[in-house]
């Protein structure tokens, strides 16, 4: 995949800011509010085997006071320490790491596609060890499978994972979890970061039925009128005449018939469709009208590649015709934004459905997808070339 | 050697540090001595980085589970059988289970599990070994322990951090991945673990003494071995003491904490410890075995009747640590005064000796203070002294003795005029004309000090006490027979003397009734034993450590804590008024200046003020920067900062170069390694070859470099880094 595939999102870095901002509350008061400031993004947990390290330290302890018994109390103070450097070490691992998301430029629902994140580990001469990277979303993380044993000082690794997201609309990450173990497996102490990131997820694409594309076929064939003009298609061959291109020669030919021959190509006449969706839907029909919106999709999708220039009347909004790339990922983009109404019906339709009959009337493709038998559309259904519900694409 | 190898070989490294612990105490059968260390030997020759084969796959004795529980089982039956029957103890049946159950992990090590067990198991052995004794090997084994525990726990983290990562299915490819699994250890993770080690080592020591000890010793089992000593019982058999002259055993370490500079004469030092008044022909006893309770003050100063309770403690101090001995006496230097321990009560009789209420299970320390006796001088030229009636009663007594005797103490003290006299020339009498000799046969006499003075001629301090103590109650001087300690050899490392068994000895107080008792000594001084100076003075810097494990960690106490907190704040509080007066001086100082520029700006002076305020402290800024650039170039060997970025930029493009496969070989030149990234990677080759051409310039031609080309290298730099980064993306994409 090429790289313009792939949005560089903010990064985050992770290192102990010098901005600190003690109110003056009394010596304990701003002890207390330093180590909340200082706190706000961590949280350690016992692991099982730290538990039972705890447990083992608190009988030694009890022992200690017990006997009185002075190297006892060093055992203590030794399993004291551990507790403690495991502290210090995993807090010195969590540290001056650059984190970046790398979410796709693109995605649809349902189709995998791959995230990652770039991880520079910018100590001068600390290891990072043990370290988990997920994605935080609101109150849950969710599990990348993004597990470095050991990245190496000053060291940079990109890690992808499989992403797969089952809705459209706007796919919002709030921060970033990272987790470590290190050193000693005795806490599980979390980092977390706020680093947000939005994804527009675009609808589902879905292969659309046979029937329905013979029908389109056969509408798109009565459209077309083969004439020359720019284009890719062969047109015609005819002798060199002053002022044509150098580039149109047909050497070929030019050759065989031992006279400059130069070739027309046949004009790629746009032919135009307007995909209508009305957003106006009882509640009841929330899951139709989603699937109305895959299949307003999947036909922008279908009509792209056979080179439409496509309109979108979505609602009350009319996209106007375009073609390309470009032109598309915006229908997209609207397709994937778009809520259904709240309204069962209006008496009025939008002024911009109007337009329909007289497209339809020059010639233009009009194709009106629709997640229920709404009563208000039905003099539309007699103006488009085609009216498709969604129960019979699914 | 890779990690698993490592954490195999650390975590043997662990059991034996416990197996060696237990082993060191003494308690261990032969048989489990035997199978434990030839357990750990076979593990470790298993393991072992020259081995030629891969452990991890592999345990060392291969038997069924279900064997392994029967074996475990039967092992337990023998421990409750041991503690009911065989031992008849907890502690002892519960260490020979221990290195059962370390043998068998041992030999089955495989899983998780297994390897916690083993540390487990491991701790319970240091944790035994730590109720047994308080030697010193102790602390060489629990650092040993301490090192092996940070390495161990280390890479059973990193293993299984590993192990996670491979059961949790990752993408093909993925476990080749450098940061995916453990690579085999490095230089660096052998420094950094020992580091932390260190780290950890330093913290447990600071933890350890700012633990508050708050111990109430409910279970505390002593099992120390308690020394045997002889002569400080109720009654002495004369001869007794000659048994262990020449026993080496440490009995006592003195410090003198006040007397550092100028030490008292150790021919004047005797740590006094029992008197004897009744002698009957053959052994000594005490006519009066009554014993009061010394009184102590709320301080936990135990003070004699002879000394003031209200000044608190005088004279000379002596800080005793004394081995667990099997008697309740307690020593000090003559005559003891005050006395401060860890003891709640404290016995005397009238003899002045000092008896604890219980024999003490193990070695403690205590401090006493000494007043020292003294002739006073009309005592010592009175021509006679008039003595109490009980006082002459009580030390007066005589066995049976031939005339002889009598006639030898008149003969000796015939040119006296003065008790005192006669004590000296009878003291002088046995030191020359007697010979010290161990060595003298093991015939039974009827008297044996007749047998000394008359026949034999030869013995030790006993007879030569006794004899004394004898002589001087035939001339009507009252005295007794004293036993105790000689100060034993002087350490000069630790600046303390160390008393072994062999420096027991028995000694003459005589009475004065002014002056009180005071001591004698009639028998002569014998030069001690040449020895090997190199090995003498090895023992002595061992004994002197043996004396800090004592005095810092053994009997570290709640005292010892207040004390240290008292000397921090002590010393804060100097420091605060050090800080405090050179305040004021600083003030003085500008309160000077002040003055004598005061002509010179007479009117502008807050501003004056604030402008060599200000220019001090830019010129300050200026001279620390240019002293830290200057460091740093001079760190690096090169003149500007400038080139040694330039160096460092090139080294950070071959860090780059090393994530994509691209090292420079030690023997390639930096040329011919641009032409091979220009080779293999022609995109890369764009950024790394002018980045080479300034590199070679700085590096070898010693180049200045603009500001201009400087920002042109680190340009070149992110470049590549993105190139590498693009590349990366793409393949994982």
């Amino acid at each position: 995949m090429k790289r313009e595939a792939f949005v560089l999102t903010r990064d985050f870095t992770v290192q102990p800011s010098s901005t600190l901002r003690l109110t003056p509350h009394g010596f304990f008061e701003r002890v207390r509010q330093f180590f909340r400031w200082f706190y706000r993004y961590r949280s350690i947990r016992l692991t099982q085997d730290g538990t039972r390290f705890v447990i083992l330290t608190l009988a030694i302890g009890v022992a200690a006071i017990n006997t009185g018994n002075n190297l006892l109390y060093l055992l203590l103070a030794m399993m004291l320490s551990l507790i403690v450097m495991s502290g210090v070490l995993s807090e010195q691992c969590l540290r001056q790491l650059e984190i970046r998301r790398l979410l796709p430029r693109e995605a649809f629902a349902n189709r995998p596609t791959t995230g990652g994140f770039s991880i520079a580990n910018r100590k001068p001469r600390l290891p990072t060890f043990s370290l988990r990277v997920m994605d935080a979303l609101g109150a849950t993380t969710i599990d990348r499978g993004v597990h470095l044993i050991h990245l190496p000082p000053q060291a940079v690794t990109v890690q992808s994972y499989p992403l797969l997201i089952a809705r459209r609309g706007l796919y919002r990450l709030d921060g970033l979890k990272l987790l470590t173990r290190f050193p000693f497996g005795l806490f599980l102490k979390a980092a977390n970061l706020p680093l947000e990131d939005e994804l527009v997820v675009y609808p589902e694409i879905r292969p659309l039925p046979e029937r329905l594309l013979h029908d389109l076929a056969t509408l798109g064939h009565e459209q077309s009128t083969p004439r020359r003009g720019p284009g890719v298609a062969l047109y015609n061959l005819r002798g060199y005449q002053a002022g044509d291109e150098s580039r149109a020669i047909h050497w070929k030919t030019s050759a065989r018939q031992a006279k400059l021959m130069v070739k027309e190509t046949e004009a790629e006449d746009q032919r135009h469709v307007t995909l209508a969706l009305p957003t106006d839907a009882p509640d009841a029909t929330q899951a139709q009208f989603e699937q109305a919106v895959a299949l307003t999709a999947s036909l922008a999708a279908f009509f792209h590649e056979q080179g439409y220039a496509i309109s979108l009347l979505l609602g009350a909004h009319l996209l106007p015709y375009g073609s390309g790339s470009a032109h598309v990922h915006r229908l997209f983009h609207a397709l994937a934004l778009c809520q259904r109404s709240r309204s069962a019906s209006s008496d009025a339709l939008p002024a911009s459905w109007l337009t329909l009959a007289e497209r339809t009337g020059q010639g233009d493709l009009t194709l009106l997808v629709t997640s229920w038998n709404d009563p208000c559309l039905a003099p539309v259904k007699r103006q488009v070339s085609r009216v498709i519900m969604v129960a019979e694409a699914s | 050697m890779t990690p698993d190898r490592a954490l195999r070989l650390s975590s043997t490294i662990l059991a034996s540090s416990g197996f060696l612990a237990l082993a060191l105490t003494g308690e261990l059968p032969g048989l489990l001595l035997v199978a434990g260390t030839a357990t750990l030997l076979a593990c470790l020759a298993h393991i072992a980085p020259w081995a030629a084969h891969e452990p991890p796959t592999t345990t060392l004795f291969r038997l069924s589970r279900q064997t392994w529980n029967v074996l475990l089982l039967m092992a337990f039956a023998g421990f409750v059988a041991d503690w009911l029957w065989m031992s008849m103890d907890l502690l002892p049946a519960g260490i020979h289970f221990l290195i059962l159950l370390m043998i068998s992990k041992l030999l089955t090590l495989q899983d998780r599990k297994d390897f916690l067990h083993l540390y487990a198991i491991s701790l319970l052995e240091l944790l035994s070994a730590a109720a047994l004794t308080t030697e010193l090997w102790y602390a060489a084994v629990f650092t040993v322990f301490l090192l092996a525990t940070i390495w161990t726990l280390l890479l059973y983290h990193l293993r299984n951090e590993a192990e996670d990562f491979a059961g949790a299915r990752p993408a093909p490819g993925a476990e080749d991945d450098p940061v995916h699994r453990p690579g085999p250890l490095t230089g660096r993770f052998f420094w950094t673990t020992n580091g932390i080690a260190a780290g950890a080592f330093c913290l447990t020591l600071a933890i350890f003494f700012l633990t508050p000890r708050i111990g109430a010793g409910f279970f505390n089992k002593n099992r120390v071995e308690q020394i045997r000593t002889t002569g400080f019982s109720e009654q002495v058999d004369l001869g007794t003491m000659g048994a262990i002259k020449l026993d080496q055993t440490v009995v006592m370490r003195v410090e003198f904490p006040d007397r550092q500079e100028s030490l008292p004469p150790a021919e004047r030092l005797y740590f006094r410890g029992v008197a004897f008044d009744v002698y009957n022909g053959r052994s000594w006893s005490k006519s009066a075995g009554e014993r009061r309770f010394v009184g102590r003050t709320t301080e936990g100063l135990f003070t004699l009747a002879s000394a003031s309770p209200r000044e608190g403690p005088s004279g000379l101090r002596q800080d005793i640590l004394i081995e667990a001995l099997d008697t309740t006496t307690l020593f000090g230097a003559s005559f003891v005064a005050s006395v401060r321990g860890a003891f709640d009560l404290l016995r005397t009789d009238e003899t002045g000796a000092l008896f604890l209420p219980y024999t003490p299970l193990s070695r403690f320390q205590y401090s006493a203070w000494s007043v020292p006796d003294r002739v006073q001088d009309d005592e010592r030229t009175a021509r006679t002294l008039s003595y109490d009636q009980g006082i002459a009663e009580q030390f007066l007594q005589l066995p049976d003795l031939s005339p002889n005797v009598s006639a030898l103490a008149k003969q000796v003290t015939e040119q006296a005029r003065t008790p005192y006299d006669r004590i000296v020339a009878v003291e002088g009498h046995l030191r020359n004309g007697y010979r010290y000799s161990l060595d003298i046969g093991m015939t039974a006499s009827a008297n044996p000090v007749e047998e000394f003075l008359f026949v034999r001629k030869t013995g030790y301090c006993e007879h030569y006490a006794t004899a004394m103590v004898l002589l001087l109650r035939t001339l009507g001087i009252p005295a007794r027979l004293v036993t105790g300690f000689l100060p034993g050899e002087w350490n000069g490392f630790g600046r303390y003397y160390t008393i072994r068994q062999r420096d027991a000895h028995a000694w003459v107080e005589a009475y004065f009734p002014t002056s009180g008792w005071v001591t004698f000594d009639p028998t002569p001084s014998v030069p001690p034993a040449a020895s090997n100076q190199l090995w003498a003075g090895a023992g002595k810097v061992v004994d002197s450590i043996r004396l800090k494990w004592d005095r810092f960690i053994i009997q570290y106490s709640l005292r010892d804590q207040i004390k240290m907190a008292q000397g921090v704040r002590e010393r804060s509080e100097k420091v605060q008024g050090r800080a405090f007066g050179l305040a004021a001086t600083a003030r003085q100082w500008i309160a000077d200046l002040h003055a004598r520029l005061r002509p010179f700006m007479p009117k502008l002076e807050p501003l004056w003020l604030a402008g060599w305020a200000s220019g001090l402290a830019a010129i300050l800024a200026l001279v620390w920067t240019w002293i830290h650039r200057h460091r740093r170039s001079h760190r690096s060997g090169f003149a500007t900062p400038r080139q040694a970025t330039a160096v460092r930029l090139y080294s950070r493009m071959l860090q780059v170069m090393e994530t994509r496969g691209l090292v420079k070989a030690p023997g390639s030149t930096a040329i011919e390694f641009a032409g091979v990234i220009a080779r293999d990677w022609s995109e890369a080759g764009r950024y790394a070859a002018p980045l080479t051409e300034l590199y070679c310039r700085v590096r070898f031609g010693q180049a200045p470099l603009s500001p201009e080309e400087l920002a042109q290298a680190e340009a070149l730099l992110n470049g590549l880094r993105d190139l590498t980064l693009h590349r990366q993306m793409e393949e994982v994409l």
